[in-house]
């Protein structure tokens, strides 16, 4: 078996193309990385050391201050700046880079207090929502799902002062570059794994062979899995190292809902936790993805059939709603439950948002766990199957 | 040892490419031999499990095939008739990824692969990648596949095609020293390669066996019937027209023309010693007996 996956993985990795593509959507990445400006970032990072550790009332309320005292001596440069520049057409007016950073700073934790104070008020609400239920004694399906999203919310903690943009733009990496690239890289790599044995005419070689039919197939979707392992870790060491380098790592305990994109989530996780999740869920969606494409290309006579089709299926549901901004319920729930949602993540994560089972509310995630985990399996039934029921015509 | 097919058939549509095939393959090599579109091919693809058959099945040693899977797959040595292979693999390379499809260990696979790129006149391009080779290069390379697990069943469909004669002597001989305790099933438009190799003979016609049995003995059947005659070229069009007509010499400025007649055709016609080539004749139209020995 070893002998035949590595058969299987070095047809893979010995089409050029493969490896071009990867290395073109490395380059991709660091040229768009390189757009940052590196002495802003420093500079804000040092800013916020002084500001590490819980957020109190106390030290919002200094923030607040200080923010107020740097807008009015803004205002006064401003002021001053465009009386002495009146008679000029064009000039532009910066601000001195410290004051800058050190009202970004306060910005940012007075925002991040607030979302705070948000969610408490969210809290309070569903309390109130949940009194009222319990005193009418109606305990449906509406007084499950507060109950759950109260208790998911009591369990938060409150907020850090800590810098902690590494982990925002390594958490972004998986449904903004890591969506695209992955799934480009397994539409490209997997589309011929199957197709092109057809393609090629080596099916009758292959099929009349003692492991022509059973282990074949387990070598090729081991060969797959590993390649797209192999992608997935290559964009994470990337993603890592460059985020380390540019921005540091610092704030690794501060609280996902200290991320804009995260404040509603109700799960209670620091960023490296969440993290962790996230790429171990990117990773089972990539899985998912890979077995899809491998069974398109079971079906399929030519490698183009199973890419554009597995292409479809992944961008479809996103180009529908994001792209043309069609607000069909039907598209929605098909881009809810697609495989592109899975390999993103984030939406698993940054609401709350449970799904009625009977009458019992169970967390999206956890459905969309499941729903993978079960049409995996019945992917990868459907290949051996297929591939073993394969005739030369 | 025996591989028996058992009212073998099979349809594409309404088209049926073989019916009601039956027939007990043993040890020995047997000539399958039919025009163009005669179910040669698909015959053997159902033979080799990769064509379900539409009724019927095959049973190798009283077991059908399609249950017995891999355990008869791993008795089967197949050379289709049109196939292809990874153009950047090389030789060597082939052969070890082939051995391991068949289940060879690392070291049976190596020495196996050694020991046919000897035979089959490969070994100086073994390195060489695929991409790289003839036609007849890649037939070999083909039958080298085909005879790495040591099958005790062998399947060949046109396996001499784009070798030269020096190739296809080579082969004939390597398939005779073979096929001693292997059932092997040789399909040919090269109706000599199965003179000269085959102790059994298929007649295949529109899906079905026309004639069958051991060379010697069919051939015998025809005896007293080929006439060897001396006509001017003028005369040819008329006696195709009154008899079947197989290989047309030039001598002395007159053809000398081989006929197939139960009587004597002409005062002057010689009888002659019958071949595979005249019994094939005798069942098939002259247009796909052509197309037969015309290659």
């Amino acid at each position: 078996m070893f002998e035949l996956v590595k058969f299987e993985l070095y047809k893979i990795v010995s089409r050029k193309f493969n490896i071009l593509a990867l290395s073109v959507f490395i380059l991709l990445y660091f040229l768009s990385t390189s757009q940052s400006n590196l002495v802003d970032i420093q500079h804000f990072r040092n800013m916020h050391i002084e500001w590490n550790g819980p957020l109190t009332e106390e030290r919002v309320a200094i923030a607040r201050l200080e923010l107020r005292e740097l807008e009015t001596q803004r205002e006064e440069e401003w002021e001053e700046f465009k009386a002495e520049y009146q008679n000029q057409s064009i000039v532009i007016f910066e601000w001195d880079k410290t004051l800058e950073a050190k009202h970004g700073v306060r910005f940012d934790l007075l925002n991040r207090w607030e979302r705070f104070q948000n969610r408490n008020t969210l809290t309070a609400g569903l309390r109130e929502e949940i009194r009222t239920a319990e005193a009418a004694d109606k305990k449906d399906f509406n007084y499950l799902k507060n109950l759950t999203h109260y208790n998911m919310l009591s369990d938060l903690t409150p907020p850090l002062g800590d810098y902690f943009r590494g982990w925002r733009d390594l958490i972004d990496f998986a449904n903004t570059f890591g969506f695209v690239f992955l799934g480009a890289l397994i539409l490209l790599t997997l589309a011929p794994v199957f197709a092109e044995e057809f393609t090629v005419k080596m099916d009758s070689f292959i099929l009349s062979s003692r492991h022509g039919r059973k282990k074949i197939v387990t070598a090729k979707i081991a060969a797959s899995i590993l390649v797209v392992f192999s992608y997935a870790i290559i964009f994470l060491i990337m993603n890592v190292t460059v985020n380390s380098m540019l921005f540091s790592l610092d704030g690794s305990r501060v609280a996902l809902q200290e991320l804009f994109k995260y404040r509603l989530s109700p799960f209670n996780l620091n960023v490296s936790q969440y993290f962790f999740i996230q790429q171990a869920t990117h990773i089972f969606g990539a899985f998912a993805f890979s077995f899809l494409v491998l069974l398109l290309s079971v079906f399929s006579r030519s490698s183009l059939i199973p890419f554009f089709t597995g292409g479809a299926i992944y961008g479809a549901p996103f180009f529908l709603t994001s792209i043309l901004n069609i607000e069909h319920e039907l598209i929605q729930l098909i881009r809810d439950f697609s495989y592109g949602q899975l390999i993103m993540v984030e939406e698993l994560f940054s609401n709350f948002h449970v799904i009625n089972v009977f009458g019992t509310p169970i967390l999206y995630m956890h459905v969309m766990y499941l729903i993978f985990l079960v049409l995996s399996s019945v992917t990868i039934f459907l290949i051996y199957y297929s591939f073993a029921k394969r005739q030369v015509m | 040892m025996n591989l028996v097919a058992e009212n073998l058939g099979k349809k594409f549509g309404s088209f049926h490419a073989v019916k009601n095939f039956s027939f007990t393959f043993t040890e020995g090599i047997c000539g399958l031999i039919g025009p163009n579109g005669s179910g040669k091919t698909t015959l053997m693809r159902m033979l080799v499990d990769i064509l379900r058959p539409t009724s019927g099945r095959v049973l190798f040693n009283g077991k059908d095939i399609a249950i017995l899977d891999e355990r008869y797959r791993d008795d089967l040595g197949y050379l289709p008739q049109h196939f292809g292979m990874y153009r950047n693999f090389s030789a060597e390379k082939f052969l070890y990824y082939m051995a391991a499809l068949k289940g060879l260990s690392t070291e049976q696979a190596r020495k196996k692969t050694d020991e046919l790129l000897e035979l089959l006149n490969l070994k100086d391009v073994k390195k060489k990648q695929i991409g790289a080779f003839s036609g007849g290069m890649k037939q070999r390379l083909g039958i080298a596949q085909s005879l790495l697990n040591n099958p005790r069943v062998l399947i060949l469909d046109e396996p001499t095609a784009g070798l030269d004669p020096n190739e296809r002597i080579r082969f004939r001989n390597l398939i005779t020293q073979i096929s001693g305790d292997r059932i092997v099933l040789l399909s040919t438009h090269i109706v000599s390669d199965v003179e000269s190799t085959a102790t059994q003979v298929l007649l295949m016609k529109e899906g079905g066996i026309i004639k069958s049995g051991t060379r010697d003995a069919l051939i015998k059947e025809l005896e007293g019937k080929v006439w060897l005659v001396t006509v001017p070229d003028s005369a040819l069009i008329d006696l195709r027209k009154l008899y079947k007509v197989g290989n047309i010499n030039r001598k002395n400025g007159n053809l000398e023309v081989k006929v197939i007649s139960d009587e004597k055709p002409f005062p002057n016609a010689l009888l002659v010693q019958p071949t595979l080539e005249e019994l094939y004749l005798s069942y098939f139209d002259l247009e796909e007996v052509e197309a037969c020995l015309s290659l």
